[in-house]
């Protein structure tokens, strides 16, 4: 959970401290998936979830973010939907990235974070602020980025991870991986099942009932350098995921549920890199598939279908003027249809092409202007424009500064629903953003220290409204208003053989319909998470807490979830630790004080429960 | 209303079914005393895919709301979407869709006797002659064939037999030993009545009406007036509403006004020899003999998820709003198109029940 500034500095060192027998060799070590991300989130926050965080938890994403960042998740029980707030956005301005691809859905705009495993990426990283620029729709709020890297040279080696929980919760994860010089291949698989029948606290027996879930997540990753040679590299990516999820929804404390539902999803990118000292050339192509069968009773075989094909091709150039000064321009294409059982089949052609500038100007600040437009058939797109800094000062301590314009298109199902008792609208315009933020960090030796303010105003906010006629359809009706405060604290003590890591994270989050001058409902005002680790020798230990205040469950905020403070803990010991060869055993309590909490009203969450992990690495 | 997209519009269509209360009552008068003994009763759905319904109060003068009854005297809930209640000199039977359940209370002071919740699938509305109750279910809404009006015996308060309907059963109303049933269609669509003999706890006839029949309310003359708002443009067969009046003698259709193929009325009112509806955000009002659908409008520019014209001519408008916060009960001057006051319910206002 170590923030990073990294500035171009440091990015342009990684490109040529790599360089191991001719300095105009320009391959890096580690070939990131996105390196957009690190080299154009100036002024930005970027925090990356450690490797030994991501293993503590269960599968799912929401488990891993809950505990350790400061979104917010309304998480429909564990299994549910899970959607994010990030900074009092809507579960549609948080954009999920793979691969550098954002893969919100084309037809609800959001990402469900249950769909999303946390198991077999090498980068997990959550980025703060304001990025349509880079990553196009939905980036208002913030970004969550999954990323599979490329490393030549480092063989073969295998890890299995069997686990076994509470509520017969069984979870697999294996990954194998291998390359020699120029090749690199990976494969992983992750596989959960839950019984997920927990019992509601404080309730006369009742329990999680219609709440099992399954679901296996496929990746698959390739690398192969054609040419690396001179000042010139060659290289072939591919990138493949696949998601397959069952699962019921499970009732609530006051209706029951026999609902079902089905996700398939795949997403395989193609890219031909042309890295050289001055130039640098990426070529992408993706292919990306969305469906979901929703099952109104899942003892039958009815159901109503939506799925959705995009194809993506686009191209990324970079010129290094100097060591400074560094132009990037991207020119992207998209073709999307939609089909469903309430959708009326379209496609929807898109265009867009973004240019970013960024130059260090002197040893200590770095600028970056950043601008996109984006043509989508049938919406205005608006111009977006954006500019950040670096500015470091007094040996530890960074000043940022970011500004932006961001967006949302409509999605298809704002544009082109049919159904029962709703019609979509096509003449929606799209969800503007303006906002800022102003952020200082001191990084020295074991401490990071951040602290950051943010201002978000939101224009036209897509909302459906039953008509006069009773139909809901959407409009662009609300405005709101978003400001806060974000701290963030590293620590680590080494005293002897003992190794002691403390990560805090704060949010302070008021965040207004503007009309109303309400909170919006489910953003807590507050949220705190606290993670404090232990490592002597071969015994690692860990305490996890999370604090979430009250939120609104209805818009004249007349309702309320109320707050509540959770912790997990755990302990890891390696039986077995030697090059190349590791045995560990994982154990875990989550929610230790078998806290009675509901993240969405009138969802009871588990009480206290159980995980017990192997790993093994040969 | 961030969850599903899906769990949205079901619930949504929950919502939809939502309408007038046409029920019969013998007047009798109450002879209870409580602090619910006179007055009003509004029904609020509550929330749509979590939480529960309310049902609150107001006084005889139509100015002083006290909240969630129920909640307050029983220290629980009625559970999620509270559909309708029906009333007999001593109960109220409170439907809960969702939930399947009638919760029955006193009707002085709320008191909860029983919850029934065996023989109850989608229940949607009640009406009662004699010792039954009568209770409309949809069950599963995805099956087209499981609908079924419940027999509820009020002495036992248990479910004694049912009687199988067609797709989408609603609203409901009784004369005599004859019980009518409008089959508005749950999730698709459907235009029939169905008349069902209480005796012989059987479907006699149907009657074709138009698509969606929402709501049914007898005439002066003890003809049965039904409202049907059409098949609204997503089925891709759009019709428009229809005006019926039955001779229940004959069982036939007598008379029938249509509306345009765009336009979906709702809400029927017959109070005396007039005829309110509610079509597109106003309140139109016509006569039973000679029923126009181009009158002009009493009231415009309103949002009602439900009207009932109360016995001294007040309209009560439920007002939703955006079906995430607490609604309001707007009460008009049906002369004079008037705004008279507007009272705080709670979320999602379904109906106002006068208490006699």
């Amino acid at each position: 959970m170590k923030h990073r500034f990294l500035f171009i500095v440091v990015v342009l060192c990684a490109l040529t401290t790599a360089a191991q027998i001719d300095t105009l060799q320009v391959l890096p070590e580690v070939i990131l998936s996105d390196s957009k991300l690190k080299n154009h989130s100036v002024g930005i926050a970027l925090e990356k979830i450690s490797d030994s965080t991501i293993q503590r938890s269960r599968t799912a994403l929401t488990e891993v973010l809950r505990a350790n960042s400061t979104i917010y998740f309304r998480e429909n029980g564990p299994g549910g939907v899970a959607s994010a707030s990030f900074r009092g956005t809507n579960a549609a301005q948080t954009a999920v990235v793979w691969n550098g691809i954002n893969i919100n859905s084309q037809l609800t705009g959001q990402s469900d974070f249950n769909t999303l495993s946390s198991k077999n990426y090498d980068q997990l990283d959550v980025r703060a602020g304001g990025g349509s620029i880079i990553y196009g729709s939905g980036a208002v709020g913030g970004s969550v980025h999954l990323g599979n890297d490329i490393r030549f040279n480092k063989g073969l080696s295998t890890t299995v991870t069997p686990g076994y929980g509470s509520f017969d919760t069984q979870i697999a994860t294996a990954k194998t991986q291998f390359s020699n010089t120029n090749f690199y291949i990976d494969a992983g698989l992750d596989y959960q099942r839950s019984e997920n029948d927990f019992d509601y606290l404080d309730t006369n027996n009742q329990f999680n009932e219609n709440g099992q879930y399954d679901n296996l997540n496929a990746i698959f990753n390739m690398g192969y350098l054609l040419k690396n040679k001179g000042d010139r590299t060659h290289l072939l990516k591919l990138h493949h995921n696949t998601y397959v999820g069952n699962r019921n929804f499970s009732g609530t404390l006051t209706a029951p549920s026999n609902d079902g539902y089905e996700d398939r999803n795949t997403r395989t990118l193609a890219i031909w890199e042309n890295l050289g000292t001055r130039f640098n050339g990426k070529l992408r192509a993706a292919h990306i598939f969305e469906q979901f069968r929703y099952f109104a009773n899942n003892q039958t075989d009815d159901n109503d279908l939506g799925k959705s094909i995009r194809y993506l091709a686009n191209y990324e150039a970079t010129y290094k003027l100097d060591r400074k000064k560094e132009l990037t321009v991207i020119g992207e294409v998209n073709h999307i249809s939609a089909a469903g059982a309430s959708i009326v089949s379209t496609t929807r052609n898109q265009g867009s092409i973004v240019a970013l500038w960024k130059q260090q100007l002197t040893n200590q600040f770095t600028y970056e202007i950043q601008a996109r437009q984006e043509l989508v058939e049938g919406f205005d797109s608006p111009f977006l424009l954006g500019a950040g800094f670096d500015y470091a000062f007094a040996k530890a301590y960074t000043l940022t500064f970011n500004a932006s314009k961001n967006y949302r298109i409509p999605t298809f199902n704002d544009a082109y629903w049919s159904g029962p008792g709703a019609v979509g609208n096509p003449d929606l315009k799209p969800e503007t953003s303006i906002q800022a933020e102003i952020g200082l960090k001191r990084t020295r030796k074991n401490l990071t220290l951040g602290l950051r303010g943010f201002y978000i105003n939101t224009d036209d906010l897509i909302q459906w409204q039953p008509n006069l006629s009773g139909i809901w359809s959407p409009i662009n009706i609300a405005d709101s208003e978003h400001y806060g405060i974000e701290g963030a604290l590293d620590y680590t003590a080494i005293m002897g053989s003992h190794k002691v890591t403390t990560t805090a994270q704060y949010a302070y989050t008021q965040a207004e319909d503007v009309a109303r001058g309400k909170q919006l409902i489910y953003v807590p005002a507050h949220k705190a998470t606290l993670g404090i680790a232990h490592n002597y020798g071969r015994l690692s230990s860990y305490v996890q807490t999370t604090f979430v205040d009250r939120v609104f469950t209805t818009t004249d905020n007349s309702a309320q979830v109320d707050g509540y403070a959770i912790a997990h803990i755990g302990t890891s010991y390696d039986i077995l630790h030697k090059q190349g060869t590791k045995l560990q055993v994982m154990a875990r309590v989550n929610n230790l004080f078998n806290t009675n909490y509901q993240t969405v009203a009138f969802r009871p969450n588990p009480g206290r429960n159980f995980l017990l992990q192997t790993t093994i690495t040969f | 209303m961030k969850h599903s997209f899906y769990t949205f519009c079901i619930a949504t269509l929950l919502l939809f079914s939502c309408n007038t209360d046409d029920d019969i009552f013998i007047p009798v008068t109450p002879e209870v005393e409580g602090p619910y003994a006179t007055g009003f009763l509004v029904t609020n759905e509550g929330p749509f895919s979590n939480g529960f319904g309310t049902v609150d109060h107001i006084d005889e003068s139509l100015t002083t709301v006290t909240s969630s009854i129920y909640q307050a005297v029983n220290g629980d809930n009625l559970g999620n979407i509270v559909q309708s209640l029906t009333m007999t000199d001593d109960n109220v039977y409170v439907v809960t869709n969702v939930s399947s359940r009638i919760t029955v209370v006193e009707k002085d002071t709320f008191e909860e006797i029983i919850q029934i919740t065996e023989g109850l699938n989608n229940p949607r509305n009640m009406v009662i002659i004699g010792d039954n109750g009568y209770v409309t279910n949809w069950g599963d809404p995805a099956v087209a064939t499981d609908d079924y009006v419940a027999v509820l015996d009020l002495n036992t308060n248990e479910i004694v037999s049912t009687i199988a309907v067609a797709e989408g059963p609603e609203q409901i109303v009784a004369k005599g030993d004859a019980i009518y049933v409008a089959h508005k269609g749950g999730f698709g669509v459907n235009n029939i009545v169905s008349v069902i003999s209480s005796e012989q706890e059987n479907v006699v006839t149907t009657i074709e009406v138009g698509d969606v029949p929402n709501s049914l309310q007898f005439d002066t003359a003890g003809r049965l007036v039904v409202l049907a708002s059409g098949a609204p443009a997503f089925t891709g067969n759009e019709t428009g509403g229809q005006f019926t009046i039955i001779d229940t003698d004959t069982n036939t259709a007598v008379e029938t006004v249509l509306f345009t193929d765009t336009e979906h009325p709702s809400f029927l009112n017959v109070v005396g020899d007039d005829v309110f509806y509610y079509l597109g955000g106003a309140v139109y009002k016509t006569t039973i003999a000679d029923f126009t659908t181009t009158s002009t409008a009493i009231i415009s520019g309103s949002f009602f998820y439900n009207m009932t014209i109360l016995s001294d001519g007040t309209l009560a408008g439920c007002n939703a709003a955006d079906f995430a916060s607490n609604g309001t009960v707007e009460l008009y001057d049906t002369t004079t198109g008037t705004l008279l006051n507007t009272l705080n319910v709670g979320i999602v206002p379904g109906n106002v029940y006068e208490i006699n």
